[in-house]
């Protein structure tokens, strides 16, 4: 791959700019509100916690359907133009909150402007999202021998926040700007305008853009030299057998993520107070540095043994911290917190890398979008869900119930995952772990 | 006549030995005069008794030259005459004359090696190494010992909110300020209706340090309390103090901030959508 400079280069470009996506998306999404929420509080004057997370609240939601939007978007203009405005908004919705103010420490709900605040956070978290997509569509399109590597690479900056950017920004603000966060917003936005900057000069959408093939290989790809492209329309997509194993086998472990990491803080408390659960954040802590390469080591499994091999393996590894949580005693249990942490790993690492991944094995390279954007907006319904019927079960005191559910939920997905192998894989000819397979057959 | 001239040659003869012997010793005198002045002048030359111990070897050693090498007339009586010191670097000497034939005999008294330092201090400091330094103060030989650096003189025990503890010599920053951590502290009052004013303002735990609000202007909120808010009842004197609504001092900076940020936003994405469109026609 690196033998073709000029490809070299491009991967060079696309892996660090895929990381700082994956960075960005993650913060933006959804870490930056807990830390606006600290100095907007009702106690201080400031817009009661459900004001303050209303906007983003609404944006999970637009964002199933935003989904679709996006896809449909790349397919029609490209990646770039569609992700580059979305970025400068992004960068816009920065300023907005900056603009609102809002801070209890300035007069809080008297002096702030709520609708541009709403309107802020909501841009922010709608037009975030396109990174994340923007990123699993660039590493589709450049790369089939190495596309779970490169996606396991890009995928890093997702926990990566989750270790540094947090504690970063919390400190940052706290210590050097005293409590108020807007020096700290103008400064994503002028961030996200060099980003905006540099994929316009950097990146391209295809290699053939760029006038290279996949992998940076001397000729087009094999597997794609018989079927011509098409552009798959929703009927297409959810009329096929591969359409639905596709949505429920990812749905399901999207779900567990989602049930599993909204609910360990009622369930820890629930054991035995808030010493369980802050001895059990150790563990989480260790969790969320292991993800970070966890993500590589999936993609490697993925270009090594195959898509639907690591899809079982992914799904095995997320029982882990369900069956801890779920037997976890009274008290908590220091063993089963390590268990705990370590699926918390795998889970975090594996699923953004293998997401993409599974879907390119499904309908290839070219179509990935056009499905992609049809079944992963499918499997954001469930998903959303999946954190209120957690906690709600939990609180009522049925974490049994609940735990059992998402174990159902799991062997749903495990059975999905093993009828993929009835799938073929669209790119097989190209794919690392085929070659090697024939290579090994030949001799 | 005659018998007055006997008279005369016998008090002559008489006088005359009583004048003989007084001259004798007046000759005497003068004698034990010059051997008191001479052994005055011996001791005055002999500065040290080890010079005036090797001086005396040393006439020894000259009487015993002479016997043997030439037939002595008399016997040497050496005096010292001159003694040159010997110093920590150069040899000294001694000189020795007979007092009666002159004879002089020299003898070398070698360096004594040990020398007289005198030492000059630069005292250390937490940032430089001092050095103290010794001089010879006879042949003027140096050499230098260094001092180690000394410890940091901390201008507190700790930091606080707003003051680094600093080397008070050298200034070096040795514990940086650790920052206000303000909590939000108020009195509300609530009405009848539900709704709630409240006074109070953010103090730093530490230093009780107020963030901009200074004596006697503080925050004011109001709004409806939600469930079992934390709004104090001792609050109702508080109700009735005069307070100043304090807004944000840089609010219009930061919104001319946010216009040009939005215009450059605005442009860098202008620029590029029409940099695609370029790259389209050709």
């Amino acid at each position: 791959m690196l033998k073709n400079k000029k490809f070299g280069a491009y991967t060079i470009a696309f892996c660090i700019l895929g990381i700082v996506y994956m960075f960005m998306y993650s913060g933006l999404q959804n870490d930056h509100i807990n830390i606006i929420q600290t100095y907007i509080t009702a106690d201080g004057g400031g817009w009661s916690a459900t004001l303050t997370q209303l906007p983003k609240t609404v944006g999970d939601f637009v964002c199933i359907a935003l989904t679709f939007a996006y896809g449909t978007l790349f397919i029609k203009y490209g990646v770039r133009k569609t992700l580059i405005p979305c970025i400068v908004l992004s960068a816009l919705g920065c300023v907005g909150i900056v603009a609102a103010n809002g801070l209890d420490i300035y007069g809080g709900a008297t002096t702030g402007i709520y609708w541009l605040y709403a309107i802020s956070l909501f841009v922010i978290r709608c037009t975030c999202m396109c990174l994340q997509m923007s990123g699993f569509q660039l590493a589709a399109s450049w790369y089939i021998k190495y596309r779970g590597r490169i996606m396991g690479i890009i995928t890093l900056g997702s926990p990566l926040f989750s270790v540094v950017g947090t504690s970063v920004m919390t400190n940052f603000i706290n210590n050097r700007l005293g409590g108020d966060y807007r020096p700290f917003y103008i400064g994503i936005a002028v961030i996200l305008a060099v980003i905006a900057l540099l994929t316009r000069i950097l990146l391209k959408d295809t290699p053939e853009e760029a006038g290279l093939y996949p992998d940076g290989a001397d000729h087009p790809p094999i597997s794609e030299q018989e079927e011509p492209e098409i552009k798959l329309t929703v009927k297409q997509v959810l009329s096929e057998k591969r359409g639905w194993i596709m949505i429920v086998s990812y749905a399901a472990f999207q779900f567990i993520i989602n049930g599993c990491m909204s609910s360990m803080a009622v369930r820890f408390m629930a054991l035995g107070g808030i010493e369980v659960w802050l001895s059990a954040t150790t563990y989480l802590a260790m969790g969320a540095i292991l993800g970070i390469p966890m993500s590589y080591v999936f993609g490697w499994i993925d270009d090594k043994l195959g898509t639907v091999t690591a899809s079982f393996i992914l799904g095995l590894t997320e029982m882990i911290p369900v069956i801890a949580l779920w037997i976890m005693p009274e008290g908590g249990s220091v063993p089963l917190e390590i268990l705990w942490g370590f699926g918390v790993a795998c889970m975090t690492g594996g699923v953004p890398t293998m997401h993409p991944a599974s879907i390119t094995y499904a309908y290839g390279r070219r179509e990935y979008q056009s499905a992609n954007r049809i079944i992963m907006a499918i499997q954001l319904i469930p998903s959303a869900f999946a954190a209120m019927m957690m906690v709600a079960l939990i609180e009522a005191g049925k974490a049994g119930v609940a735990f059992g559910i998402l174990f159902v939920v799991i062997i749903i997905g495990l059975i999905a995952t093993v009828m993929m192998r009835s799938i073929p894989d669209m790119n097989a000819a190209d794919r690392d772990y085929v070659q090697k397979k024939d290579e090994a057959a030949e001799a | 006549m005659k018998k007055i001239l006997a008279f005369v040659l016998m008090a002559a003869i008489l006088v005359c030995p009583v004048f003989a012997s007084g001259e004798a010793s007046a000759e005497a005198e003068a004698a034990e005069t010059t051997t008191a002045a001479t052994s005055t002048t011996e001791t005055t030359l002999v500065p040290t008794e080890s010079a005036t111990t090797i001086a005396a070897a040393a006439a020894e050693e000259a009487e015993e030259v002479e016997e043997v090498e030439e037939a002595p007339a008399h016997d040497h009586s050496f005096v010292i005459v001159e003694i040159v010191d010997a110093t920590c670097a150069e040899a000294g000497t001694v000189t020795m004359e007979c007092a009666e034939c002159g004879l002089t005999y020299t003898y070398d008294l070698p360096a004594t090696g040990e020398h007289s330092y005198i030492a000059s201090t630069k005292e250390a400091t937490c940032t430089e190494e001092g050095l103290i330094t010794y001089t010879c103060s006879v042949c003027g030989d140096t050499y230098s010992e260094v001092i180690p650096t000394t410890e940091h003189t901390p201008s507190a025990e700790e930091a606080t909110c707003t003051e680094a503890v600093v080397c008070t010599v050298c200034g070096e920053e040795l514990i940086p300020a650790v920052g206000h951590s303000y909590t939000y502290q108020y009195d509300a009052v609530i009405a009848e209706d539900g709704t709630y004013e409240s006074y109070g303002t953010w103090v730093c735990d530490n230093c009780g340090d107020t963030l901009n609000a200074t004596e006697g202007n503080a925050i004011y909120y109001y709004g409806l309390l939600e469930g079992d808010d934390t709004a104090s009842d001792e609050a109702s004197d508080e109700a009735e103090a005069e307070t100043v609504e304090i807004s944000d001092p840089n609010n219009s900076l930061w919104y001319t901030i946010a216009i040009i940020m939005v215009v450059i936003l605005v442009a860098e994405l202008a620029i590029i959508m029409l940099s695609f469109g370029k790259k389209k026609k050709d």
